[in-house]
């Protein structure tokens, strides 16, 4: 049996996982819908996350905006960025083959990173929670009340993406774009407009990751490139496409992260996780749970 | 090689040879010959990638993770085991080998975007395993004290003699990866490009064509790593981060993929680009960002594929035979 | 024991719910032309997936020269000495037109990277032996002209031929060609016809696909003619032509002649 300790302990981890493994799901999410819809993996997703995260600490804290206004206010800068992004980097391309694209989206995160160094420097920022207040105490566990926010809002984003796309017009057109452009073409659904609605959810989506993870994880300048691996990682454990499959492989991955850091070792929980992702892209691609939804491999 | 391309390689030699005379005449450009060097070792890890990008149609994220095994294996065995710098060289490119020989064969299996993300996926392992190894590595701090290499007793430590090292060494790479293109094995990486089934049909063993290719492309990187090793003769982490491998990306799009001379032209620009941008500082980042995008947007064919159209339309080459370089 | 290239026993192909070949038998004369037959997605390019290696079948058995063909891939059946052409079209586009026919050289080389990298000795005279015998193929299809030009900018008729020429140049004794003929003007398919009997002219054995009646009467010595996957009817060209069975099967589409 377990002590106490040790189970306030796993609390404790679990947590944590699912706070970090909440990012990845977003970040996951953001690859899926802009893939479903295009067929392109955004290596800028996990810019978007930095983003969303400076860009909330320059609203939050620098301009001294109420946190709700903050809040969408990074979100609407990041809509607006995604929309920009495709009209002036995507859209042009004339032979969109899937190398082209990976290098175009590699050079939107390169210079998304140097912009933001040129923004807000290199050091790493902090921001306040959203709720001040010592932690939570449940079960043997301190639990940062950031940590519900982030969690709240995952959920939230998730109830609205399910209601985005299976209610919504414009949800639905995305969703007949992404199983089969030339018949959406066909019955006037705007497939270019349809892209461009999927960057622009994909980087909010992943601003949004980035505003409530700050308060708890700091956000550089640099980070992108780790969390894009890790939210790709989820999308590929979870099956390319699924949402459902990519916000369970978020957590996963997160859990897994949180008990490596507890009972292994902090400086290979990234590590860690990287090798689980190549072991499952290497044996396993379509997904842990073999939803076959990835056609486009 | 045919006449063409040996003409080529032979002037561009002649150029190099003179380049570090013509330099050294004015004390305002002498230092040129150190960026020259860091030219000649990003071209050497370049071609690894133009081979493996512009003729086999594979993408690599992870090509820092070579290059920093090159020049861990070099500073490891020559500080820690006193073996002969040579020897070092030759077991990084060794063991480089052998990581690229047992990673290729799972991540070669993958194609474009998985390959993409394995690769980076692959990069960030090695660069984790650099800052947190720290009995084997020195951690985040690295270690020094790397000995140079040395020619019959003379260490070749000043800058005018590693160049003519560094670039001994990226000629003969880049006639290397030249002959390789224009031979058989080329010429099934090219084919896999461009059809992997009518490839195949022809009795080309695809998978295992492309994890020859992607070794030598580890091997390439080692050596430049190496190379990088003794000459600085420090080695710490952040040189063989992500963005480095972003970094050859870089050199080898914008250089032009469609031919391994665009490796050369890469390095060299990537290389000159800050010291004449040095009012930009880091923000050079920033301008490497857009030129990839320029280039991928408006120049597939890079710098290379620009002065190569140039160089016919003005010229109007008359070519017997199309020889790929 | 006579004198057969290939023996095919109750192959089947099943994809998800579909068979698309099924229990199909069949045995294949050394140095003939059999044309292989049927409706569209009666099977023909899945059997030929199968037979060289692309596809693994579900069940039953291919025999090559008397040996049984395990999982194999297909670059090792390509070695073992069958080639083949593909329905739509899959030259090396951005290779020149001999360059493609170099590559169908392949297999007629063993020179490795390190080797072609250092020029050691034995390169060059191994590429000037691939050089001439590519000018070679590329002669036999009269596609001299083209030598330099990219494969892809060739018209389709030519890109036909190359696409023959190629599969020959890895000295095959079976070769087996998707629908070499479809598409082609007059002049073109009378060209493709001529190249088809002058590959069996050289001892190949040819399995050819084809929708043109009139092609493959004038050129096969046998028919096998597949429905659903199944085997329907075998035989001389004015047999199959007489055959009840394969009157109706094309009756419930379209007639034998009028598929093009
Ligand atoms: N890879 C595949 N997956 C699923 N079904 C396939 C596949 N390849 C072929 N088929 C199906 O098998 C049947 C036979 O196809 P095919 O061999 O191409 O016919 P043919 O060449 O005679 O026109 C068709 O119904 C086709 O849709
Ligand atoms: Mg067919």
């Amino acid at each position: 049996m377990f002590d106490t300790i040790l189970s306030g302990q796993i609390i404790q981890y679990l947590f944590t996982g699912l706070t970090i493994g909440a990012i990845y799901a977003l970040t996951a999410l953001g690859f899926n819908i802009i893939h479903n819809v295009t067929g392109i993996i955004n290596f800028a997703q996990g810019d978007f996350v930095v983003w969303g995260g400076l860009l909330m600490v320059m609203f939050a804290r620098f301009f001294g905006f109420p946190l709700p206004v903050a809040f969408f206010s990074v979100v609407g800068v990041m809509v607006f960025i995604g929309a920009f992004i495709y009209y002036f980097n995507i859209r042009p391309i004339k032979k969109p083959s899937i190398l082209t694209m990976i290098m175009v989206t590699i050079a939107v995160s390169i210079i998304l990173q140097g912009v933001a160094m040129f923004i807000w420097g290199k050091e790493p920022y902090a921001l306040p929670s959203f709720i001040e207040g010592p932690p939570v105490y449940v079960y043997g566990a301190y639990i940062m009340r950031q940590s519900f926010w982030v969690l709240g809002i995952s959920v939230a984003m998730v109830l609205f993406l399910t209601f985005f796309f299976n209610r919504t017009l414009i949800g639905k057109a995305m969703r007949a774009c992404a199983d089969d452009p030339g018949a959406a073409g066909l019955v006037g659904i705007s497939t270019p407009l349809m892209i461009c609605a999927a960057f622009m959810l994909g980087s909010a989506l992943g601003a949004v990751g980035g505003a409530v993870i700050t308060p708890i994880t700091l956000m550089e300048y640099d980070r992108g490139a780790m969390i894009a691996i890790k939210g790709f990682g989820s999308a590929i454990l979870g099956g390319l496409g699924s949402f459902s499959g990519a916000v369970i492989a978020g957590f996963m991955l997160g859990i897994l992260e949180s008990f490596a850091t507890g009972f292994v070792s902090s400086a290979y929980k990234d590590a860690i996780s990287l090798v689980l992702i190549l072991g499952v892209l290497f044996t396993k691609p379509e997904g842990l749970f073999g939803s076959g939804a990835n056609k486009k491999a | 090689m045919t006449t063409n391309t040996a003409l080529k390689v032979s002037s561009f030699t002649v150029f190099i040879m003179i380049l570090p005379w013509v330099l050294n005449l004015s004390s305002a450009t002498a230092y040129y010959v150190d960026v020259m060097i860091f030219v000649a070792i990003h071209s050497i890890i370049g071609c690894g990638l133009s081979l493996l990008l512009g003729y086999a149609g594979q993408i690599s994220l992870g090509q820092a993770a070579f290059y920093g095994i090159g020049a861990y294996t070099s500073g490891i065995l020559t500080v820690r085991m006193d073996v002969n710098p040579w020897f070092a060289m030759a077991a990084g490119i060794f063991v480089a080998s052998a990581i690229a020989t047992a990673i290729g064969i799972p991540t070669l299996r993958l194609r474009g975007h998985y390959l993409a993300m394995a690769t980076l996926g692959f990069g960030m392992i090695v660069f984790i395993v650099f800052n947190e190894y720290i009995a084997l590595t020195g951690g985040p701090s690295g270690f020094g004290n790397i000995p140079p290499l040395s020619l019959m007793g003379h260490p070749i430590e000043s800058s005018f003699s590693f160049y003519y090292l560094s670039w001994l060494a990226a000629i003969i790479v880049l006639t290397a990866s030249l002959n390789i293109v224009n031979s058989r094995p080329g010429r099934a990486l090219r084919s896999i490009h461009d059809s992997d089934k009518a490839s195949a049909s022809l009795g080309i063993n695809v998978a295992m064509a492309k994890v020859k290719i992607f070794v030598v492309s580890g091997a390439f990187g080692a050596l430049a790593g190496s190379l990088y090793a003794h000459y600085l003769t420090f080695v710490n982490p952040p040189a063989f981060d992500v963005f480095f491998s972003l970094k050859v990306l870089m050199i080898v799009v914008i250089g032009g993929i469609g031919s391994v001379w665009g490796a050369v032209f890469g390095a060299a620009l990537l290389n000159f680009l800050p010291e004449w941008l040095v009012f930009l500082h880091d923000f050079d980042v920033l301008a490497y960002g857009i030129i990839l995008l320029l280039v991928v947007m408006f120049s597939p064919q890079g710098i290379y594929g620009l002065l190569a159209g140039a160089a016919g339309y003005f010229f109007k080459f008359i070519r017997k035979e199309s020889d790929h370089d | 024991m006579t004198d057969q290239i290939l023996e095919v026993k109750n192959l089947t192909k099943r994809f998800k719910g579909l068979v698309a070949v099924d229990r199909l038998s069949f045995s294949l004369e050394t140095g003939i032309i059999k044309s292989l037959i049927g409706p569209n997605g009666a099977g023909k390019t899945t059997l030929i997936n199968m037979i060289t290696g692309f596809l693994s079948p579900t069940a039953g058995e291919i025999i090559f020269r008397n040996r049984l063909q395990k999982h194999n891939q297909a670059h090792r059946i390509a070695a073992s000495g069958i080639a083949r052409t593909f329905q739509t079209i899959e030259l090396f586009k951005n290779m020149t037109t001999l360059e493609n026919i170099m590559v169908g050289c392949h297999l007629r080389s063993a020179k490795e990277i390190i080797s072609s990298a250092f020029r050691l000795p034995g390169v060059k005279k191994e590429e000037e032996k691939i050089r001439d015998l590519a000018w070679h193929h590329l002669k036999s299809v009269n596609l001299e002209k083209y030598a330099g030009q990219k494969a892809g900018n060739l018209p389709l008729g030519e890109q036909k031929m190359l696409e023959m020429a190629r599969a020959m140049a890895s000295n095959p004794s079976l070769i087996l060609l998707d629908e070499p003929v479809a598409g082609l003007n007059e002049a073109e398919s009378q060209r493709a016809m001529e190249m088809i009997l002058s590959i069996r002219g050289q001892g190949v054995t040819v399995i050819l696909v084809e929708h043109d009646m009139k092609v493959v009467m004038q050129i096969s010595d046998e028919v096998l003619v597949i429905n659903y996957g199944r085997w329907l009817a075998e035989g001389s060209p004015r047999d199959i032509q007489k055959d009840p069975n394969v009157i109706d099967a094309y009756l419930g589409g379209e007639a034998i002649g009028a598929c093009h």
